[in-house]
């Protein structure tokens, strides 16, 4: 994954560039949406 | 011993007890321990919280010295390397690094509820997220999300050893489903704007000054982060998973700010529909009920009998489980017995506790407020407890 020196603050544009750099997971839409949300849901509440 | 013998049997005593339809045969003992495990083994928070080898040892610590049949946290409460990656200072160590507190924080203004309303996912990545997290503000954000991706995978790694340790050497399960993880506190729309955008003093003015606007903004937020959750969970297998004590795991805290009219408007129809959920898929839900809840009450009456465990903080346990017939409680054993009184007297205040609440089933002991402080429990008395309870 590799995200260096990439702008991500927009929605939906910069979401979708991480979920696109998740390459440590199947190449599956879903599976890469569904750790995501998890992530996001993370940071928004910690 | 045979751990996997033990195991089994804890979640078979556990779902019993939510169920109460017959008395379980012993009373389980559930732990309710934040960051005093930290403090008993000798760790620096800053250093605990950021080292998952330290964490770990801690936790294998906690559960050698005070055996308990339940652990619903091991470690994923305050992921301290995650949040700090981002910028993320809201949380705050003293200098001794034995208390960490949380600010009241507002992240987001009266004016911007139209936004939040039209776009959540927009407004919370674009406004929010920022706002909370100084290293996302920029054109090198994305660096930051990596670090903090990093982070997160090995919290999770953690997470999956400290909870095969638990299983493998303690014979205790998982307190949630793996299935149904996607569940988290701060789904329901209400806890989303007081814990996260508002803050408690706002959120509480919000609900009185534009009642509709602010209903409004409690049902787009569920609408993004609770419905297609359901719409995916209602096509899973029905039935509660026998590898953990329940199947989600949820907090509770603010309610604490509403009246029971309140409550019914902008609470309860996130509450019923886990419910509806629960009954109709045959699910077992923990909540963890901060603060205290009776003026509640007759909404918590028509949740669905036997799949519900509340772990109450400041409720009356004996009253609720006389009036609450439909759901199992955790808790009512007062902390400070064991801050302030002998181990012989926190045993003593077990077997009344259990003589008062045991019968009938749907009791689960517990302390009434986390262990969070050096003081909030000696290290004898916990023991004592946690002994005692064992060999009932």
């Amino acid at each position: 994954m590799s995200l260096t020196g990439i702008d991500i603050t927009t929605y939906p544009d910069g979401y979708r560039k991480i979920i696109d750099s998740l390459d440590f997971l199947p190449d599956d839409n879903a599976v890469r949406e569904k750790f995501m949300l998890n992530f996001f849901k993370t940071i928004v509440k910690r | 011993m045979d751990m996997k013998k033990l195991e089994k049997e804890r979640i078979d005593l556990y779902k019993t007890t939510v169920k109460r339809e017959i008395e379980p045969s012993r009373i389980l003992h559930q732990a309710c321990v934040f960051n005093w495990r930290y403090i008993d083994a000798g760790y620096n928070l800053n250093d605990v919280l950021c080292d998952y080898d330290k964490m770990y040892d801690a936790n294998i610590r906690f559960m050698q010295q005070y055996p308990h049949d339940i652990y619903p946290e091991l470690g994923w409460r305050n992921p301290l390397k995650v949040t700090r990656a981002l910028g993320n200072n809201t949380w705050i160590i003293n200098e001794a690094g034995d208390e960490l507190s949380i600010q009241d924080n507002c992240f987001m203004n009266y004016d911007e509820y139209d936004e939040l309303i039209k776009d959540p996912m927009k407004f919370l990545w674009e406004k929010f997220v920022p706002r909370k997290n100084e290293k996302l503000r920029g054109t090198d954000s994305g660096t930051a999300v990596e670090v903090s991706i990093k982070e997160y995978n090995e919290l999770g790694k953690y997470l999956g050893r400290i909870t095969k340790a638990a299983k493998d050497e303690f014979g205790v399960a998982s307190m949630a489903s793996p299935s149904q993880s996607r569940f988290s506190s701060y789904d329901a729309g209400h806890e989303l704007i007081f814990n996260v955008l508002r803050g408690l003093k706002e959120t509480s003015k919000d609900a009185r000054k534009d009642p509709e606007k602010f209903k409004t903004a409690i049902q787009r937020i569920e609408e993004v982060f609770v419905k297609p959750y359901y719409d995916e969970l209602y096509k899973m297998e029905s039935g509660s998973d026998m590898n953990s004590y329940c199947d989600q795991q949820y907090v509770m805290l603010s309610h604490s700010i509403l009246s029971p009219n309140q409550f019914g408007t902008f609470y309860w129809p996130f509450l019923k529909q886990m419910g509806d959920y629960a009954a109709a898929k045959d699910k077992i839900i923990y909540i963890f009920l901060e603060s205290d809840s009776e003026r509640f009450w007759d909404y918590f009456q028509e949740l669905p009998k036997g799949h519900f465990i509340f772990a109450i903080e400041l409720d009356d346990a004996a009253k609720m489980k006389k009036k609450l017939t439909n759901v199992a409680i955790a808790g009512g054993f007062p902390v400070f017995y064991l801050s302030k009184k002998s181990p012989e007297d926190c045993i003593n205040k077990a077997k009344e506790l259990m003589d008062t609440l045991a019968p009938g089933g749907g009791y689960i002991m517990q302390v009434d407020k986390t262990l969070a402080f050096r003081n909030d429990a000696k290290p004898e008395n916990l023991r004592a407890l946690c002994q005692f309870m064992l060999k009932q």
